[in-house]
């Protein structure tokens, strides 16, 4: 039920967002001066044209009525006698024409519009507000693989993307990973700069869970564009988490002065995949598969430690979790520090966290959740 | 050191130059590295490496165009045990980086080559090419998959997790790759899981296995991957196995491992 509700809601949305404000405005407006025109019309009959026996006009209502009249099928009935009330019909029949006219081009030009972005991600529209979602600046090939990864359905939470490029509404969705297409595409775009304040407010960045900076496809005469997206982000919001992809690890410092929150450089990351694979063969595809977001394989994911797990040592909580299909390689630290394979012997503190290897994180959660509830695990110590 | 006096054996070429030539370098030359091995840059870019730096010493340039197997043979490639093609990343970057690929294997059959390229798209190229590339890097698809699980969990961690792991330094865990031990073979993943744990000579963490099936080798990383058939597959010999650990791990003798 709540899957079907979130559909509609979804679809609710991609209905506004095609009906964007523009159309809306124009389309209010044209009603408004058709009611005005009919009324009008109806007084200005009912003035010139007084009710006689044996006439169409007996009452106020028939006046408004014979103007609906005219305006759908002319002059067949309510026929007035008086030459100014031959003059309000001859012109309420030509405002009737201009207004047909004019409401068949404005529905043309939505359903043309609907047509050319068939196949398109959605424009987030203005009245439309995001909470927890991710926003990601700049499009690019990694940024169809990040929409994959996001929208793999292996997180607990499954947040809205939004895209903000220059050009970012003419993205197609069959451009993005198989995963993004399973279901209804969640994924948005505000067409503007990146780095410019007016579309992240529009993309909601103050509300993000997290801001995402991709470099730019092509970078000549722009290498600042990632700094400057870092910065205008960060003026939006002092609080929200910002990654960054880098090309060059010599970006990283001012980045960082820049309020980036953690950055991946294709330089670095390259290197040391590269040096591990030529030093260990194979190991490039055990990367590509930890990596992966799919319920083939497993990847890391952070669970805090139940009660039932403090003061249990570390080594413990292993031996029981692998044999429940997850297997914890590491702990967070309340204050920050990672210990990835820790001592045996290290014991698990409130407020830690577990880095725990598993398909998806509902499995991961169950699990640790699990062994923390079994019944002879302190007892066992 | 003028490389005609070097005699070049099971060393390691790195073929073409960039900025990341100094992290891999430093990657290769780490000091948890069990067999550290000379490295040999053939370039026709300048190469300006700061001799005073541990992980430089014995680094030898042989200047000359990388795809010219003259210049492979002087620096004896017939005799590398490993190739690194690094990319420029631009246009004509793929196309290099095939012509350096068919070079070395006309060079020697036995070397094993790992290739960078810039795009995702462009590892069909070098699979096309059959057995001449070994291993295939594509560095922004490793960057935007840890972006993802960054932009899901921003303030986990996860980020560091992955430097980590993908990083080789002696004060950090790495993910390694070894013959299956003696002591794992014959029971599943889940049953060896702590008696290879206890035939180490440190603390490590088994994470999954590679193996065979139908002529293709697969990677199974957790106990919870793969379907049913996979969770209780018994471990055979031939089989690697994938752990985290510090340096690379050693096996007791009586669990007779190989190392």
């Amino acid at each position: 039920m709540a899957r079907l509700l979130a559909t509609i809601r979804l679809l609710r949305s991609h209905v506004a967002a095609a009906l964007d404000t523009n159309f809306q405005r124009r389309l209010i407006r044209l009603l408004l001066a058709a009611l005005a025109v009919w009324s009008l019309s109806a007084v200005l009959l009912y003035r010139f044209e007084p009710p006689t026996p044996n006439s169409d006009f007996q009452n106020l209502g028939d006046y408004f009525w014979g103007v609906i009249v005219y305006l759908f099928s002319g002059l067949e009935q309510y026929v007035p006698r008086t030459t100014p009330g031959k003059v309000v019909a001859g012109a309420t029949l030509i405002s009737a024409a201009v207004f047909v006219a004019v409401f068949t081009a404005e529905i043309v030009g939505l359903v043309v519009e609907l047509t050319r972005r068939r196949g398109l991600i959605p424009k987030k529209p203005h009245g439309m507000r995001f909470r927890d979602h991710v926003v990601i600046c700049n499009w690019s090939a990694s940024g169809m693989s990040i929409v994959g990864q996001l929208r793999s359905g292996l997180q607990v939470t499954d947040r809205p993307v939004v895209v903000v490029s220059n050009g970012a509404s003419d993205i197609s969705v069959a451009s993005l990973p198989f995963a993004a297409r399973r279901k209804p595409v969640d994924v948005w775009a505000v067409d503007g700069s990146p780095g410019g304040e007016v579309a992240l407010a529009l993309a909601d960045a103050r509300e993000a869970a997290c801001v995402v900076v991709l470099e730019p496809p092509t970078r000549g005469g722009r290498d600042e564009e990632p700094l400057v997206c870092v910065l205008a982000a960060r003026a939006q919001s002092a609080d929200v988490p910002i990654g960054v992809e880098m090309i060059e690890e010599a970006e990283r410092r001012p980045l960082v002065r820049a309020g980036a929150t953690f950055l991946a450089s294709s330089e670095d990351i390259g290197a040391r995949i590269m040096a591990q694979a030529a030093l260990n063969h194979g190991l490039s595809t055990v990367f590509s598969q930890i990596l992966a977001n799919s319920t083939a394989s497993c990847e890391p994911y952070f669970v805090t430690v139940p009660e039932g797990l403090v003061d249990i040592p570390f080594s413990e909580c292993l031996s029981r979790s692998v044999m429940r299909s997850v297997i914890p390689i590491g702990v967070r630290r309340a204050d920050g520090t990672l210990m990835l394979n820790p001592p045996p012997q290290m014991a698990m503190a409130r407020g830690d966290c577990l880095a725990v290897l598993a398909s998806t994180e509902s499995i991961a959660r169950s699990a640790i959740l699990s062994v923390s509830e079994s019944r002879d695990l302190r007892s066992g110590m | 050191m003028p490389y005609e006096e070097v005699c070049l054996k099971r060393h390691i070429l790195l073929m073409n130059w960039n900025h990341k030539g100094y992290e891999v370098i430093e990657n290769l030359h780490s000091d948890d590295v069990q067999d550290p091995r000379q490295i040999v840059i053939v370039t026709d870019k300048p190469v300006s490496l700061d001799p005073s730096r541990p992980e430089n010493r014995g680094v030898v340039v042989v200047p000359g165009d990388p795809c010219d197997e003259n210049v492979l043979r002087m620096a004896n490639a017939e005799r590398a045990s490993n190739a690194i093609l690094l990319s420029d990343g631009d246009s004509e970057s793929t196309s290099r980086s095939l012509m350096m690929a068919l070079a070395i294997r006309a060079v020697s059959s036995d070397v094993y080559v790992v290739v960078e390229v810039a795009d995702d798209a462009e590892k069909c190229h070098f699979e096309a090419l059959g057995n001449c590339v070994d291993e295939i890097v594509c560095p922004s698809e490793y960057v935007s998959r840890i972006l993802a699980q960054g932009a899901v969990y921003p303030d986990s961690g996860v980020v560091e997790l992955y430097t980590h792991l993908l990083g080789q330094s002696p004060n950090t865990n790495e993910i390694y790759l070894v013959p299956m031990p003696e002591v794992a073979i014959g029971g599943s993943f889940v049953e060896r899981f702590s008696a290879i744990r206890e035939a180490a000579d440190q603390t490590v963490i088994p994470i999954g296995y590679t193996s065979q099936a139908d002529g293709m080798r697969f990677v199974a990383i957790g106990p919870g991957s793969g379907g049913r058939h996979e969770k209780e597959r018994v471990l055979q010999a031939g089989d690697q196995l994938v752990l985290i650990s510090m340096s690379w791990p050693q096996f007791s003798p009586e669990s007779g491992v190989a190392t």
